[in-house]
């Protein structure tokens, strides 16, 4: 490969400082002439018939320029997986938090005022909001189509997974759950929608702009996609909580209704009870073994907290249920694993995708097989590691695969060696133990069958244009969005290095899907692996028209020219030379071309037999492994995480600086779902609805030291040999912390938030032991 | 669950003034009464009026009247109502071994911008069951100084200012303007320890001790007070019975430890559950009587 030197270096994102100083423009900093303000009336009831809603004294609130409720607004289910969800409620709401109706108002008290003047009759249904009461036969049902109230699932059976149990050494199980945590964006959702002469315009921070404006918008309003525009503003935080919103919907209707603008901006405690927090699930496994420590079975067996609506749990259930088969070499495997609908705040994406679940569960149990078969947790994992070529046994290839030696790297830097175990040798002053442990994962760099899943498209990919202006700069278009971790930072970098120009010439664009390419949108840790290889082809489109250029004004074969620092000149020969801009400017002036280059990725993982649920998922995966070194105070069960080794597989290094902070990123939220964050709920009533009782952990909690080892593997189809990284950042760390405080206190604990309550219970301290 | 909590709501219409003298403050309290708030760093009021749990007409900020910040020495310890929780992280004076309760409290409280803009008047007349400085000040002897229009000013013992959570025994009109506390005698040492779910977060229980050590070493008056475990911060008077005339061994401290969880009187709550707290009380009053004891006799 014959690069410049650009890639891998620490370039700081082109925000960066804005960002620090406070001078980023986010949606609320924005002016819109004649803004309406919109709210949201929630049903506090978990279940309950709506008898009644009289919304004529809210119309004649001073102020109040439109209502919408289910009399003025289409009946039509729609969803982007299952069409359970409607507009705003008809029939019946079904968690606290439900949208029944909506105001748009000159202003915020207006606005208020005229949600406390809808009048609404309530009839409360018995609720349900346990997983296993759930799905009693006797139980109340959510929707009533769902017998069971059970609307899918995920059931797969290869191998005879019996027979290999019973000739197995030992059969290891256990029991594992985890809560439903909140992504916490410190940007709230938000929206300006504005209807103006039949066409419907959005401004916000959309995790995927046209997935939203299609399945979202034009769907359930009955309108076509020519009638749609989304413009992206800057994201203040989204993992995974900026896609799925019924928001959007709920603040189009207002504009339509008033024939004004109108913005719906989220308080933080609506954003806390009524968006889609992480699946809360029980995860049930068995595993055979081999004396030798083979992994011989697999057995799993998830109940998954759906909450109300469906949103996007199926796929995030089949992530939940079998990606970590692939981590390590699994000859058979039974999954049975169902979604359940309750009363509660319907789930969705975050972060991971049903794979931080997983991997908690799984890695655990790992270090419990560990201990059962007596052997190190690190040769365990050494032994059964899935490598480079390797299909697995749901059929996927590994192309590259970097996890023994990220495994390696992680035991190393941690210093396994000397530490593990050392709590139980006696080690430790006081009350504080030490303990280290460690966990792998692999994820996606996208992921085709839930792309089609939305879609119905057998597609999966990226497209960009990377136009050259007259004067050198050049702007990439892209359908994807940055969500503030860099990404277009990375394709800059991308398209800088094709070109050959300096990369602060080099602007990606915020999308508006008028104009920008067709892109599916930040999710699956897929845009630098797809947007970076769309990009990719585009810079080299557009290079290949400059050169055009170039070798007419220079009367030289373009395969004699060279791009550096932005000027092209004839190899041998630097004195014959063109700007990018001169050739940019001659390009048009000469009849030849408007220098924009086109590029299209189209992923091919190869075939996939849905009903199966066998075949490739994505070109390639990414794989890490994340060490941790913890302190526990077994007087009051408090965990320091003193530091975390992070391996990454992640291909290739594009930026430094943006891999590390995404690490930096994915670490700390990885440690607030282990020790920490729970949306506490009782009877369907979120209890810690603000940030003084939802925790999240600052910079102070963070480890003091997160060393980051890259095992860059360099990817056949990656750009420049690049993976993804956005969700291997945080997959491992709660399973590597959990493994690490077992060490530390010799007992384990099988689910998350690992609170100092639940030490101090696993240890028998809290009820008459004596600190 | 009302539908009003669901929505952060717009701040209440309200007057605002700013005396610059105390007369000046007192004469508006007085006048306006209940419906008057004294104003002072706003770190809580205006999360109050926001949540509309606080609608007062009148808001009287105390910023511009002189001579009610400043932390001073003068054979015991004056703290002006206005002195702020980063004076008091930045004060020698609290940081002395006994006073250095004080000083750990200030510092545990939220991040720089809080800590520079609440004041130690405002933490205590908020009256949350769990505010930081509380049981320092309390621990370490503390009486409040409350003047009054046309009144002398009169003090009372900061364990008596709390009526219940939220609430003072302040009336109306009354404004808290200083704390004082007691010269310290010799020997005497403080220390404050809490219970946190994250690095920033409010005390889930809180613990200060204040010891003071005879000639011989032994204990000669102990406070220990305990945060979040009651309705209001209190006085575990247990503990200081159980260690005074004893020698500060272990076995001591951990008997009045023990005697502090006894006097706590915890709730189960969405933060933590009342064993825990009540186990915490313990764990944390031994660690800081321990530590109280190390100040007592560490040099001064």
């Amino acid at each position: 490969m014959n690069e410049s030197g650009l890639i891998g270096q620490r370039v700081l994102p082109q925000d960066a400082r804005e960002k620090a100083g406070g001078e980023i423009r986010y949606l609320p900093d924005m002016a819109f002439p004649g803004l309406l303000v919109g709210k949201v009336l929630r049903s506090p009831h978990p279940h309950a018939l709506v008898r009644r809603i009289d919304a004529s004294k809210a119309r004649r609130v001073p102020g109040v320029r439109a209502v919408v409720t289910r009399e003025n607004t289409p009946k039509v289910h729609f969803g982007i997986v299952l069409k359970d969800e409607l507009p705003l409620a008809h029939e019946k709401v079904r968690y606290v938090g439900d949208e029944v109706a909506a105001v748009a108002a000159e202003s915020e008290e207006a606005a208020l005022e005229g949600l406390a003047a809808i009048e609404v009759e309530y009839e409360p249904l018995p609720a349900v909001f346990d997983l296993e009461a759930a799905i009693a036969e006797e139980a109340p049902l959510v929707h009533d189509n769902a017998p069971r109230n059970v609307p899918g699932g995920v059931h797969v059976e290869r191998g005879d997974v019996e027979t290999e149990m019973a000739r197995a050494y030992r059969v290891v199980e256990g029991r594992y759950e985890t809560p439903m945590m909140h992504q916490a964006a410190l940007e709230p959702i938000c929206c300006v929608a504005d209807w103006r002469e039949g066409t419907l315009s959005l401004w916000g921070p959309f995790q995927s702009p046209f997935l939203i404006r299609q399945y979202l918008l034009a769907a359930p309003l009955g309108l076509s996609l020519s009638q749609i525009r989304l413009y992206q503003t800057m994201v203040g935080g989204a993992f995974g909580g900026k896609l799925d919103q019924r928001h959007y919907l709920v603040c189009a209707l207002l504009a339509m209704e008033a024939g004004r603008p109108v913005r719906l901006l989220n308080t933080l405690e609506e954003e806390l009870i009524a968006t889609r927090p992480r699946m809360a699930a029980i995860i049930r496994l068995r595993t055979g073994w081999s004396r030798e420590g083979r992994l011989l079975a697999k057995q799993v067996r998830i109940l998954a907290d759906n909450g109300a609506y469906t949103s996007l749990s199926l796929p995030i259930l089949s992530s939940m249920s079998m990606r970590t088969d692939s981590v390590y070499r699994t000859p058979c495997v039974s999954v049975n694993a169902d979604l359940v609908y309750t009363n509660t705040c319907p789930s969705g994406q975050m972060r991971g995708f049903g794979n931080v679940q997983a991997t908690f569960a799984f890695e655990s149990h790992l270090d419990e097989v560990a201990d059962v078969l007596g052997i190190d947790p690190v040769d365990l994992r050494l032994a059964n590691a899935t490598r480079p070529g390797d299909v697995s046994v749901h059929g996927w290839k590994m192309l590259s695969c970097g996890l023994s030696e990220a495994i390696t790297a992680a035991a190393e830097r941690i210093g396994w060696t000397e530490k593990r175990g050392r709590a139980r040798r006696g080690g430790g002053e006081g009350p504080l133990r030490r303990g280290v442990g460690l966990a792998g994962n692999m994820h996606v760099t996208s992921n085709k069958p839930f792309a089609t899943s939305i879609t119905g498209y057998d597609f999966d990919g990226s497209a960009a244009l990377v136009r050259v202006h007259e004067d050198g700069r050049v702007t990439v278009l892209t359908g994807e969005v940055d969500l503030g971790e860099g990404v277009t930072t990375t394709l800059g970098i991308i398209a800088a290095e094709e070109l050959g120009v300096p990369l602060d010439r080099v602007r990606v664009a915020n999308v508006d899907t008028e104009v920008a390419p067709y892109g599916l949108g930040t999710y699956a840790s897929r845009v630098t692996f797809m947007a970076g290889n769309a990009v990719r082809v585009a810079a080299a489109d557009a290079r290949r028209q400059l050169l055009e250029v170039a070798a007419r004004v220079l009367d030289a074969p373009a395969s004699e020219l060279d791009v550096k620092d932005g000027v092209i000149s004839v190899k041998g020969f630097p004195h014959r030379r063109l700007t990018v801009a001169e050739a940019a400017q001659r390009g048009f002036a000469l009849g030849l071309t408007n220098v924009v280059g086109r590029g299209e990725f189209h992923s091919e993982p190869g075939p996939m037999d849905v009903k199966a649920k066998y075949g490739n998922q994505t070109m390639t995966y990414s794989f890490a492994c994340h060490a941790a070194e913890v302190e526990v105070d077994v007087e009051t069960g408090r965990v320091r995480v003193l530091k975390v080794v992070a391996a990454h597989d992640l291909g290739r290094v594009i930026n430094r600086l943006g891999a590390e902070g995404q690490i930096d990123g994915g670490v700390t939220q990885g440690i607030g779902f282990a020790l920490v964050e729970e949306l506490i709920r009782t009877d369907g009533v979120i209890r810690n609805p603000s940030f003084l009782d939802y925790k999240i952990p600052s910079s102070l909690d963070a480890p003091p030291v997160v060393e980051k080892v890259f095992v860059e593997t360099i990817d056949p189809a990656g750009p420049h040999g690049a993976k993804g990284l956005a969700e291997t950042a945080i997959n491992p760390t709660a399973a590597a912390v959990a493994n690490a405080i077992a060490d530390a206190i010799g007992v384990r604990i099988r689910s998350v938030p690992i609170t100092p309550e639940k030490i101090l219970g696993a240890l028998g301290t809290l009820n008459g032991g004596r600190a | 669950m009302s539908l009003a909590g669901l929505t952060t709501r717009v701040l209440a219409r309200f007057e605002y003034a700013a005396p610059t003298s105390l007369e000046a403050a007192l004469d508006l309290l007085g006048r306006h009464g209940e419906a008057a708030r004294p104003l002072a760093g706003g770190t809580d009021l205006l999360l109050q009026m926001r949540r509309g749990r606080m609608r007062p007409a009148v808001l009287v900020d105390l910023k511009r009247v002189p001579g009610l910040a400043g932390i001073e020495n003068g054979g015991g310890l004056r703290i002006g109502a206005l002195a702020s929780h980063a004076d008091l992280v930045a004060s020698p004076l609290a940081a002395a071994p006994a006073r250095r309760a004080l000083a750990e409290a200030a510092r545990c409280v939220s991040g720089p911008q809080i800590r520079n803009r609440g004041t130690v008047g405002g933490n205590l007349c908020n009256a949350s069951p769990a505010a930081d400085l509380a049981p320092p000040l309390l621990a370490l002897g503390a009486a409040v100084e409350v003047a009054r229009r046309g009144a002398p000013v009169r003090t009372l013992p900061a364990e008596r200012l709390f009526a219940g959570p939220g609430r003072t025994v302040l009336s109306p009109g009354d404004l808290l303007v200083g704390i004082a506390l007691p010269a310290a005698a010799a020997r005497t040492g403080s220390a404050y320890e809490r219970a946190t779910r994250v690095a920033i977060d409010i005390a889930l229980v809180g613990v200060a001790a204040c010891v003071t050590l005879a000639a011989d070493g032994t204990v000669a008056e102990a406070r220990v007070a305990l945060g979040a475990v009651a309705p209001t911060p209190i006085l575990a008077a247990g503990a200081a019975a159980a260690l005074v005339g004893r020698a500060p061994e272990p076995a001591a401290l951990a008997a009045a430890a023990r005697a502090a969880a006894a006097d706590a009187r915890p709730i189960t709550a969405v933060r933590a559950s009342a064993d825990y707290r009540r186990h915490m009380v313990e764990v944390l009053a031994r660690r800081a009587l321990a530590r109280a004891v190390a100040a007592a006799r560490s040099p001064r």
